[in-house]
């Protein structure tokens, strides 16, 4: 019996069986239960219109999320998205108003957008910042810098014909635009993650940071690509959630709940905090528990600091699982690690 | 007779012939204070200072604003306070904000909608707190979430409970309450200091002492330090961290309770945007974000910077978002120079270490030019060996009335030949150290100068006795300089006191070719009084090596080694305390001195100078990029491979001089000893002692080994001075 077993499969715990289940479906069926369970108790919420305006308000953090995504996915992490996404909303508002033309106005911000990118990139992967903390100053200084130079009012509202406001409106091929954009963003980020090299060494250096970089990977070029999508990706998240909106207050947070919410889907989805662990598909799960989570909670008629106390336990159970289901190596645990 | 102590230190840095200038080392001087522990923070502290420097004197901030400053200063200080413990810690809390909004929107609920006394509010706040910081420690600790993520979303989660909690109490809490409790916590003064400040000095000196006095703290840097080493330490790693949050949260409660009392009112908004505050203030004040080094009273001075900022930014009247974006571009600032400055200041340091000095030698005596006192010879090639392949580096050796030999060796030890046949030998005692040179004291037991441990007295049953190890350090030395480390050579005068030289103040016992490269005025003579006290008699010497007590008496000689001279330091007589030199301009670099049985003195060259070597002493620059680029087997250095004897007399007049041509056999000598008509030849790097058979001529009859002085036997060697 010298051969015995060879291709037997090693035991399991039932703990690393749920952690190579496919975090994406378990969301998804979460997801199908919750709405079930709105079906059944809550009025209005399985309609047709209802479920259309869930979609479209996801959109928003949902592309906010994949960028988020992206980053994590590379063992960073990006708070300056909220910051972004506001902040050039606002600002391109500020322009439009000033009289400059929408699309003049819009090429400025991304370049705005593009910049901020690329210094988040420079300082994590040339400066060696932590990125919490290199992230969480620059969304700070992009959204508080455009504020002091560019903004002199607390309230823009966006015109009718717009470019933007065209984002959430009207159809293409019989989708809602603000819907068919995501979803253009969320198949892009699948092909990029999955399929293109950038996107799996990108991976590769989550997982494993040494080993991608003694590869030939080149480690500090990705991850300053990982923050230029994140940027861009913000910058679209903030046109969609002005346009959805219809106008912008101006504020200067240093933890929004945009930021938040795109964390909480991205963790939600199964994009371990630790790096190289998650899909795309597991993000849209997130978008969908978490839009569908919003919409019950505005419906039940929960105020608002109640509604932040159900998403905060949300996501410290989500963290939680992430936690239990892939737990960190005391071995090779590094106090650093935040 | 008892030697007088020296009036003073003689400093020997004429003998260089150096200038004023030549005694600074600038780029040593950087990099002791680059190494210096408390330059860790200093930078980022120095620069936050400059920062609300800068402030104060650009804005309409002055210390009219202190009172205010300082009542902020406390609230938020209690929070950097918590934050740094979590900081040194390994993690962070981001909650803090929250946590002091929902305790003082408590206490105020408490106090005015449920009219609890205030003997309760106070604790049950404090409580409060501690409770919420424990939520946070039990996810991070036992649950494993991260610290960042975790505290961001109880940040929120706890924000919405005190929204929550100020819509369900809006009403009552409108109507104020009277209590002598509030009034005291919020206007009230201890010794005409208000209450806050009392209450934040407490805390502040009880976490200071527990943070770097207690093994409380010592387990928390220990565990931010690395999580791995501190858990294989048998430290609590989950209980350490979990104290941190408890600790962060009771300190953000109580803060909360003293702003709900200062402002006599609240709202959910009291608390928000805080522990952005702590978080730029602590990294202002230099507090690591890597984990494990920190200190709260630098987190302290750090919040007053940001306070002062703040009140910069509400005097000039610029926007509110102003003073978010300068506390982000100062995080972001400071973030950066934490790691550069951690990264690159023991970099740094260590190469500018060595900082080579310029000195002044004269023409070069040739060796090689035939009929010369110098002319080389092979006079040493047939010395018998002792212990050969068994010693390993007897830099020095003693010899005692019997015959018995003692030798030291690099590994620790000290070896014993039994008479003057024993090529075998013993393992006397085991002294650890490098041990180096070796005398007779009065009561005719062995003195070793231990490298890198200092001077030891062995007893006659191998048992080593610390006699010395330590002088008083210098005032205003950035430098330690107290420990004897680089002992090489001693000996002792009539009154037993024992003359040590100490090469080098920098450099330890074993790294003499860094001694010999750089060429700085780092060694001094140390005197060591039978009572065990120390005093430094020469200073800033270059390379004191060789220490042998003149036979009258009276005086000492001193070999310099980096000088390549003799100098007679008086120790008795009209000339008391007066260096004059012996032998100046020697062909090669002087070791150990050693008396002579007819008089005279004997005197190896541990290396020969050499057109080369004589070249680089005046460059010094060459050599310290010598010392920085290229590895230490090939820096250039005088010939080191020679071995080569001299005798020399009182007068300074070279006797003779013995050389081995073949270097065969001792390819260096650092050490010889006169017994009995012979020589022992002792080498740092040789395997063996040399043993050479003296022509009767060349033999007194002075008994070197015995102190000088102390036998009644004729002395050849008064010479009139």
């Amino acid at each position: 019996m010298g051969v015995a077993a060879v291709d037997a499969r090693p035991d399991l715990s039932p703990r690393d069986r749920l952690a190579r289940v496919e975090q994406g479906f378990f969301v998804l069926g979460i997801t199908a239960l919750l709405c079930l369970a709105g079906a059944v108790t809550t009025d209005g919420f399985l309609t047709g219109g209802n479920v259309e305006n869930l979609l479209r308000l996801s959109a928003a953090f949902g592309i906010l999320a994949v960028g988020e995504a992206v980053v994590i996915l590379a063992k960073g992490i990006d708070l300056s998205v909220a910051g972004v996404a506001l902040g050039c909303a606002q600002a391109t508002l500020a322009f439009m108003a000033d009289g400059m033309s929408e699309w003049q106005a819009i090429a400025l911000l991304a370049g705005v957008a593009l910049v901020v990118g690329v210094v988040n990139g420079i300082l994590v992967a040339y400066l060696e910042v932590p990125a919490l903390f290199a992230t969480l100053a620059t969304g700070l200084l992009t959204i508080g810098g455009i504020d002091i130079l560019l903004l002199d009012q607390n309230f823009y509202s966006l015109p009718a014909s717009s470019a933007i406001s065209e984002l959430s409106s009207g159809s293409v091929l019989g989708v809602p635009r603000a819907i068919f954009v995501a979803g253009a963003v969320f198949v892009l980020a699948w092909l990029f993650v999955s399929y293109t090299v950038a996107g799996r060494l990108t991976r590769a250096m989550g997982d494993n940071f040494d080993t991608a970089r003694s590869s030939g990977a080149p480690v500090r070029p990705l991850q300053v690509l990982g923050y230029v999508v994140s940027a861009l990706l913000a910058l679209l998240a903030g046109y969609m959630t002005v346009s959805v909106q219809g106008s912008v207050q101006t504020t200067v947070t240093s933890f929004d709940p945009l930021l938040f919410t795109a964390l909480t889907v991205t963790v939600i989805g199964g994009v371990s905090l630790s790096g190289g662990r998650g899909t795309i598909l597991g993000v849209l799960a997130g978008a969908l528990f978490v839009g569908v989570l919003n919409n019950l909670l505005i419906l039940r008629g929960l105020s608002s600091p109640l509604q932040d106390l159900v998403r905060g336990g949300v996501l410290i159970a989500a963290i939680a699982l992430d936690a239990w289901l892939h737990p960190r190596d005391e071995e090779t645990a590094r106090s650093d690690e935040l | 007779m008892k030697t007088k102590a020296f009036s003073r230190e003689i400093d020997a840095f004429p003998l260089t012939g150096g200038s004023r200038r030549d005694r600074l080392a600038p780029f040593r001087t950087l990099s002791e204070l680059f190494g210096q522990r408390w330059m860790e923070g200093a930078v980022p502290l120095g620069l936050a200072v400059l920062l609300s420097v800068l402030v104060t004197a650009t804005t309409p901030v002055g210390p009219g604003d202190a009172p205010l400053i300082l009542d902020e200063a406390t609230e938020k200080g209690l929070l950097a306070i918590g934050l740094t413990v979590v900081l040194v810690g390994g993690g962070i809390d981001l909650s803090i904000g929250s946590i002091v909004g929902l305790a003082s929107l408590g206490a105020m609920v408490a106090s005015r909608a449920w009219n609890w006394p205030m003997a309760l509010v106070v604790p049950a706040a404090i409580l409060a707190g501690s409770a919420l910081g424990a939520v946070n420690g039990f996810l991070i600790a036992r649950v494993n979430m991260r610290p960042f993520i975790t505290t961001l979303v109880t940040l929120v989660a706890f924000g919405g409970a005190a929204a929550a909690l100020q819509s369900a109490y809006s009403f009552q809490l409108g109507v104020p309450e009277q209590d002598i409790v509030w009034d005291f916590l919020g206007a009230g003064a201890v010794a005409g200091v208000p209450t806050g400040w009392v209450v934040f000095a407490v805390v502040l000196i009880v976490v200071h002492v527990g943070l770097t006095r207690s093994r409380w703290g010592w387990w928390i840097a220990a565990v931010g330090s690395d999580r791995r080493s501190a858990r294989r330490n048998g430290i609590p790693v989950a209980r350490v961290v979990f104290c941190t949050y408890v600790l962060s949260g009771a300190l953000a409660g109580t803060a909360g309770l003293l702003t709900a009392a200062r402002l006599g009112r609240t709202d959910p908004d009291v608390g928000q945007g805080w522990e952005l505050v702590a978080l730029t203030a602590v990294v202002l004040g230099g507090v690591s974000l890597k984990g494990g080094r920190g200190s709260v009273l630098r987190a302290t001075v750090g919040i007053v910077v940001v306070q002062v900022i703040q009140q910069g930014t509400i005097a000039t009247g610029a926007e509110g978002s102003s003073y978010t974006v300068i506390l982000a571009a100062a995080l972001l600032l400071f973030a950066v120079l934490d790691l550069k400055w951690g990264k690159y200041r023991q970099r740094t340091a260590e190469k500018l270490r060595i900082d080579p000095g310029r000195i002044t030698l004269g023409p070069l005596v040739d060796v090689t030019e035939p009929g010369t006192v110098w002319t080389v010879n092979d006079r040493l090639t047939d010395a018998s060996p002792i212990g050969l392949g068994k010693i390993e580096g007897a830099e020095d050796c003693a010899v005692d009335r019997e015959g018995n030999m003692y030798c030291g060796d690099r590994r620790g030890w000290v070896w014993r030949f039994a008479g003057p046949d024993d090529t075998e030998g013993e393992i006397f005692a085991r002294t650890g150290g490098l041990p180096l040179g070796h005398a007779w004291d009065h009561e005719r037991r062995l003195l070793v100068a231990v490298g890198g441990m200092g001077v030891y007295r062995i007893h006659a049953d191998g048992e080593p006795e610390l006699v010395a190890d330590k002088v008083r350090r210098s005032p205003f030395s950035l430098h330690d300089d107290s420990g004897l480390r680089a002992v090489d050579d001693l000996d002792v005068t009539p009154d037993g006191a024992i003359f040590v030289s100490d090469f080098s103040t920098r450099t330890n016992a074993a790294e003499y070719m860094v001694e010999l490269v750089e060429s700085r005025p780092n060694g001094r003579v140390v005197r060591v009084d039978p009572d065990g006290s120390t005093e430094v008699v020469i200073s800033h010497h270059v390379f004191p090596n060789g220490i042998c007590t003149a036979h009258d008496g009276r005086s000492i000689l001193v070999a310099s080694t980096g000088l390549c001279r003799v100098d007679r330091l008086w120790i008795a007589g009209p000339k008391q305390g007066q260096l004059e030199p012996v032998l100046e301009n020697l062909p090669g670099h002087p070791d150990n001195i050693n008396r002579s049985s007819d008089g005279n003195y004997w005197l190896p060259f541990v290396s020969m100078r050499t057109p080369m070597s004589d070249l680089l002493t005046k460059y010094p620059a060459v050599r310290r990029r010598m010392t920085q680029e290229v590895p230490l087997d090939s820096w250039v250095v005088p010939q080191l491979n020679v071995s080569c004897v001299m005798k020399f007399n009182d007068r300074g007049e070279v006797l003779g001089v013995m050389w081995d041509a073949t270097l065969r056999n001792h390819p260096m000598v650092t050490a010889v000893k006169e017994h009995a008509g012979h020589l022992y030849l002792c080498g740092v790097s040789n395997n063996r002692v040399g043993r050479l058979r003296l022509e009767s001529d060349e033999v007194g009859p002075i008994d070197p080994a015995s102190v000088p002085g102390t036998t009644t036997a004729p002395s050849l060697a008064v010479v009139d001075r």
